[in-house]
């Protein structure tokens, strides 16, 4: 048994090693960490007792086929930090085609720029609503044109057009937030932080979301590492 | 038995017939739904809100949906508060699924269902929820719970027609899903007549 414990202990420090943590910048802090979607603890538990019977269980755990959401390849996971400092300013890059609006979430502070690339061969009107009243009209885009606007509004919001319902994204905005979009099992950080204490919000469209604080000193660096999963969300 | 006794027992039973006189009062509202704009939208679904807060749902209905070649049939739910939802696996083979949603209108995971099984949700509180399979990415659902059994869903906008509602004071509501788009509610009287001609209007936020 214990010739693998260093083969685990090198494991463990190649994983860690693979984590870029951030400098250390006198009279300022950073939180950072490795932001990761997993499957159902229940299809996992079953995946790994079947021994590779059901079409999506191998020997070690699932076998995502591609009728099934592949947590380990997600794309647009946030990890996000308010900050009340932050009035926003950050530009994030959309393109529209007849497929849809990429990428399919956005999490943003009012303040935020997103720039649109019409690449479909119409125009499209764009605009940000809630489910109740708040709304925000962005115009309209011609076709091979790109547009810039400011989010004015906050809420758990649609970006959607006019014209083709089918070109819509889900947009998660709150005023001072700071946000990184990963990939699962991706690294995140935020950095030159002012000490304090910090609320932070793990997000996934499809999954939803899990709120940490954290305490942030002077001249260190505090690892949040997570997990967004249908049973991490809901605990 | 006594002749006073049977005039007591006719008196008693009219009484018991005139009380219940407006419960059992079947009146109909019908209009036109209208949209600013004439834009096209589908699956509108007009509704009656009982403005006492009275909203009758004393007679809960179960309802079906069917897990069926990696789908939730159908994809868009109408059910009344305190309706059971019952979730079907029907594939044809051996396909787990399962189904959870994160609103805030009912957070719930029901866990996984084998091919053969089902999931059971009631659904207590009125709202539009997204539900999801967390395995299939194309699994997901919506479900729209009403706070009454007065409603009526359109294809497209147009004429409408609810019949079998009570005598009281009402708010006429309409739910769609263009975000663009908001309700202008109607307040309404039924009394022992009909409503007609209503017009809801469907405006841009």
């Amino acid at each position: 048994m214990n010739k693998f414990v260093p083969v685990f202990l090198m494991f463990v420090f190649s994983a860690c090693a693979s984590i870029p943590v951030p400098p250390i910048v006198p009279g300022k802090g950073a939180v950072y960490g490795t932001l990761t979607a997993q499957s159902h603890s229940k299809i996992i538990e079953k995946a790994k007792g079947s021994g590779g019977n059901d079409d999506y269980a191998g020997p070690d755990g699932i076998i995502f086929n591609k009728d099934m959401v592949n947590y380990r390849n997600l794309k647009d996971l946030y990890a996000c930090l308010l900050d009340p400092s932050y009035t926003g300013g950050k530009q994030i890059n959309l393109t529209a085609t007849t497929e849809g609006l990429s990428p399919r979430s956005l999490a943003l502070s009012p303040g935020d720029i997103i720039s649109i690339s019409n690449s479909t061969s119409g125009p499209l009107t764009f605009f940000l609503a809630d489910m109740g009243d708040a709304f925000q009209d962005l115009g309209k885009i011609k076709p091979g044109q790109t547009e810039s606007f400011t989010i004015k509004i906050q809420g758990n919001l649609e970006l959607g057009t006019d014209e083709d319902e089918a070109i819509k994204a889900i947009v998660f905005s709150q005023s001072g937030l700071r946000s990184k979009r990963v990939a699962s099992g991706q690294a995140y950080s935020f950095e030159k932080l002012e000490p304090g204490s910090y609320d932070m919000i793990f997000w996934f469209w499809r999954l939803g979301k899990i709120h940490r604080q954290v305490q942030i000193q002077p001249g260190q660096n505090v690892a949040v590492h997570e997990t967004l999963s249908v049973n991490t969300v809901m605990r | 038995m006594k002749l006073s006794t049977y005039y007591a027992t006719f008196f008693l039973t009219l009484v018991f017939i005139c009380a219940a006189k407006p419960a059992l009062s079947n009146q109909t509202v019908s209009g036109v739904v209208s949209i600013q704009g004439n834009k096209s939208l589908s699956n509108i679904i007009v509704y009656l809100e009982n403005k006492n807060g009275s909203n009758s749902t004393s007679t809960n209905t179960a309802h079906e949906v069917v897990q069926r070649r990696l789908r939730f049939r159908p994809g868009l739910n109408i059910v009344v508060q305190g309706d059971l939802v019952k979730f079907l696996n029907a594939e044809n083979r051996e396909i787990d699924h399962n189904v959870y949603s994160l609103s805030g209108v009912k957070t719930f995971d029901l866990g996984l269902a084998e091919r053969g099984s089902q999931l059971e949700m009631t659904f207590d509180k009125p709202g539009v929820l997204n539900y999801y399979c967390s395995v299939h990415k194309l699994m997901e659902g919506r479900m729209v719970v009403l706070p009454t059994r007065h409603y009526v869903k359109l294809g497209e906008p147009g004429a409408f027609e609810i019949t079998g509602v009570p005598s009281g004071d009402w708010t006429l509501k309409a739910i769609i899903f263009h975000r663009r788009y908001k309700t202008k509610p109607l307040d309404i009287t039924v009394s022992n007549k009909s409503i007609t001609n209503l017009n809801l209007s469907i405006i841009k936020k």
